[in-house]
């Protein structure tokens, strides 16, 4: 798996190219601003691109780097954006259509290098990765909704993994459930929520967070 | 002319009373008749009397001591048909030099300088009445009657002619241009032209008389009568004409009031100036107004003038405020013949302009109190950006390194020493650390949310009602950017409100509505909560309407008890 990381504090690249290429990645340059990654992406065509979202030249000019490399056309490159903010606004921003290959991650969470590894991984296949945080996020402002409210507490935490862009198997194994349980228990939440139930993984996780984001 | 000091004036009035007072006991004692001793005593107090009043208004002006000495001339005569000797015969001698002054007023009032005609004029009959005189001391009537009677023809002939000449000049003086000098001026001058022609009559009249032994007319009685008492009149007219013009000046002081309702009614230059040409009978009056800023004067067109230098027939009238000047009114000269009137006037303008001052001052003031208001927010809020940025890139970013290196440290530690004390001890510094980087991300928000500097209001409004735990419908049209010191000020209003909805509306549901109207940022956030919301209760609102209000902005709060409020605020943000 061929990686990019963007970062212009050359303590956290480091750190986060540490981390990559233990778990097996191969990372294949790094770059310090926006210009500098997206020429990179174009040149290399990684299967993954870890985005700091604030960089030179000037605010979150890695998150509009990351949104043009998720819309850019020829084979897909995922992106994975770090971020300082727990803002769901820029977790949905960045999911854009739902055609998945996206994440959004606070930056702490590079303190625990299995937490990014699994995220980077799922985004390089092509899968969404939204911060627990963010989700929960949501999931707190909404505590008031009577559908939300329906949910048992095993559903809820279903829901929040779900909205995470974890696969059934990843939530199953979480939560120690089979996962034919974890499928039925989604079809409930779906239903419960009045949602469409969708095998596609990606459009699943919008449609949640859409959810959760508008009612 | 040097000033008569005051003592000297008030002496020589009480002399001239009781120089009247000895005339009229002295006309007492010879049995003069009764209409004689009124008529005589009185047109001499009558001019005493004005000189009185002339003296004491215009100190330096010579109509004054002019009037006064009219008067004391005026009773010298009186002793004329008396039996005393040599009163008698020095009232005969010295009776019509009153003639003379009655001319140099006639031709100076109220301070014009003598022509060179009129000079000669008034020379040539103070010269005439000297003959006369000299004639009446040196020549004995009853023994020389010829030579005493062709001195008085030749006097009063001369008499005559000067006389003439006198109401003609004095004639020409009614014709002057300034309509303030004429109505000072004309009563007296007028009077004076009537005196003359009448003194010209009463020397025509002795002077044929004495060269025919004929009288000119022989007028039946009462006519004969009332035409020896027609001089008599004419001369009363000067003092009374006098009075009456300065009665009339008097009069002028009735427009104070209304000038000071029409100065109140505005300020502006043109407009004072036209009230108080209007108020001083003054259509020449000009008002000039100090610039402080500029240094210069303005005229009421606000254009820079010079203040013109006295001259005859203008006058200045500066008005200054602790020696620094404020307004000056350029007008006639002869208003000063009552400067009661234009103090009065001026202290009017000087209120007006005092008044429109201390209002500019004050509009001045608050002005830069409200930009430096806005200014010190506008630093303070950047100042905030500031430490936000520097939280994120700076401290938060080391504390992510931080934690990443103890998170290797600790998988390290795990591998080498797996039930090592220090292993725990590392897994409790890495949440400790972790709820640390929590923390300061939270504070950062709180200091000035990136979003809100990053995305703009509208974004960071959304934000702020998706955090919101009361369900939210959110309106925002905005398609640009606002002044940072502005969308910091709405994203408060939005932030403050929907605090207050969660804590105390009991609400079901919100809404805001954010939209840019004519260069203004409207704000609208209500709620289907309790109401009742005191706005002076919390001092969130209070700091929220003193934020906007520097902005020159403002916070309308509507919430009746009976249910839900709305809380508007409008920015203007042009």
């Amino acid at each position: 798996m061929r990686v990019i990381v963007a970062d212009d504090s050359a303590l956290i690249r480091q750190g986060v190219v540490r981390i990559l290429m233990e778990a097996g990645m191969e990372v294949v340059a790094e770059a310090r601003t926006a210009d500098e990654l997206l020429e990179k992406v174009l040149e290399l065509r990684p299967d993954l691109a870890v985005v700091d979202i604030r960089m030179p030249p000037a605010g979150n000019a890695g998150l509009v780097a990351a949104e043009k490399i998720r819309d850019s056309p020829g084979a897909r490159v995922g992106v994975l954006v770090l971020s300082q903010y727990l803002e769901p606004d820029y977790a949905l921003r960045l999911l854009g259509t739902g055609l998945g290959g996206v994440g959004y991650l606070l930056k702490d969470r590079v303190a625990e290098a299995s937490e990014l590894v699994e995220a980077a991984r799922r985004v390089a296949q092509g899968g969404s990765a939204i911060d627990p945080a963010v989700v929960g996020e949501l999931v707190r402002a909404r505590r008031r909704e009577d559908r939300l409210n329906r949910l048992t507490e095993r559903e809820r935490s279903v829901l929040a993994l779900l909205a995470e862009g974890r696969s059934n198997r990843s939530i199953a194994d979480r939560l120690a459930l089979s996962i034919k349980t974890v499928e039925g228990m989604i079809a409930t939440i779906l239903s419960k929520l009045g949602l469409e139930p969708d095998p596609d993984n990606n459009r699943r996780v919008l449609a949640v967070l859409a959810y959760l984001d508008t009612h | 002319m040097a000033t008569i000091p005051p003592w000297l004036r008030r002496a020589a009035i009480a002399g001239a009373l009781a120089f009247a007072l000895l005339t009229t006991v002295v006309g007492i004692n010879e049995g003069a008749p009764v209409t004689f001793l009124f008529a005589d005593t009185g047109l001499g107090l009558l001019f005493i009397v004005a000189g009185l009043v002339a003296w004491e208004r215009r100190p330096e002006a010579s109509s004054g001591p002019i009037l006064v000495a009219c008067g004391v001339l005026w009773f010298v005569g009186s002793y004329a048909p008396t039996s005393g000797m040599p009163w008698s015969l020095l009232g005969f001698a010295f009776e019509r030099y009153y003639d003379v002054l009655l001319a140099l007023l006639a031709l100076t009032f109220p301070r014009t300088p003598l022509s060179g005609a009129a000079k000669v004029v008034v020379a040539m009959l103070a010269g005439s009445v000297a003959v006369r005189t000299l004639g009446r001391l040196l020549i004995d009537p009853e023994t020389s009657s010829d030579a005493w009677s062709q001195v008085q023809i030749v006097a009063s002939a001369a008499i005559v002619l000067l006389a003439l000449a006198v109401s003609i000049l004095a004639w020409r003086r009614l014709a002057a241009p300034s309509p303030v000098t004429r109505r000072v001026l004309r009563p007296v001058v007028a009077a004076g032209v009537v005196a003359a022609i009448s003194a010209a009559y009463d020397a025509f009249e002795l002077a044929v008389g004495l060269a025919t032994g004929q009288p000119l007319f022989n007028l039946p009685e009462p006519w004969h009568e009332l035409v020896a008492w027609l001089p008599f009149v004419a001369v009363a007219l000067v003092p009374l004409g006098f009075l009456l013009g300065s009665l009339r000046l008097r009069m002028a002081h009735g427009a104070i009031g209304p000038l000071a309702v029409e100065i109140d009614r505005s300020a502006d230059p043109a407009h004072l100036e036209r009230a108080l040409q209007h108020a001083l009978g003054d259509p020449s009056l000009r008002l000039l107004i100090w610039d402080d800023e500029r240094q210069s004067w303005m005229d009421s067109r606000r254009e820079t003038a010079d203040l013109p230098a006295e001259t005859g027939s203008s006058s200045v009238t500066v008005l200054d405020r602790a020696g620094r000047p404020i307004a000056a009114i350029v007008h006639e000269a002869a208003l000063r013949e009552d400067p009661g009137l234009v103090a009065a006037a001026a202290a009017v303008l000087r209120l007006a302009v005092d008044n429109e001052r201390l209002t500019e001052d004050v509009r001045r003031q608050l002005s830069e109190v409200r930009e430096s208001r806005a200014r010190v927010i506008e630093v303070a809020e950047s100042e905030r950006r500031r430490i936000e940025r520097d939280l994120h890139d700076g401290a938060q970013q080391r504390l992510v390194a931080v934690a990443m290196m103890l998170n290797e440290a600790v998988t390290a530690a795990r591998q080498e020493l797996p039930h090592s004390k220090s292993v725990q001890s590392l897994d409790q510094a890495t949440e400790e650390l972790k709820s640390a980087i929590d923390e300061l991300r939270e504070l950062a928000r709180g200091i000035h949310p990136a979003i809100l500097a990053e995305e703009g209001l509208g974004v960071a409004v959304i934000s702020l009602a998706r955090r919101s735990s009361v369900p939210v419908k959110v309106d925002v049209d905005l398609d640009r950017r606002l002044p940072l010191a502005v969308e910091t000020a709405g994203y408060y209003v939005v932030a403050e409100a929907l605090t207050n909805i969660v804590r105390h509306a009991r609400a079901r549901t919100a809404s805001i509505q954010v939209d840019v109207r004519e260069g203004q940022l409207e704000i609208e956030v209500s709620d289907d909560g309790d109401g009742g919301t005191d706005p002076n209760r919390g001092s969130g609102l209070r700091g929220l309407a003193d934020r906007l209000d520097a902005l020159s902005g403002r916070l309308e709060i509507s919430s009746p008890p009976t249910g839900g409020t709305r809380i508007r605020a409008v920015i203007p943000c042009a």
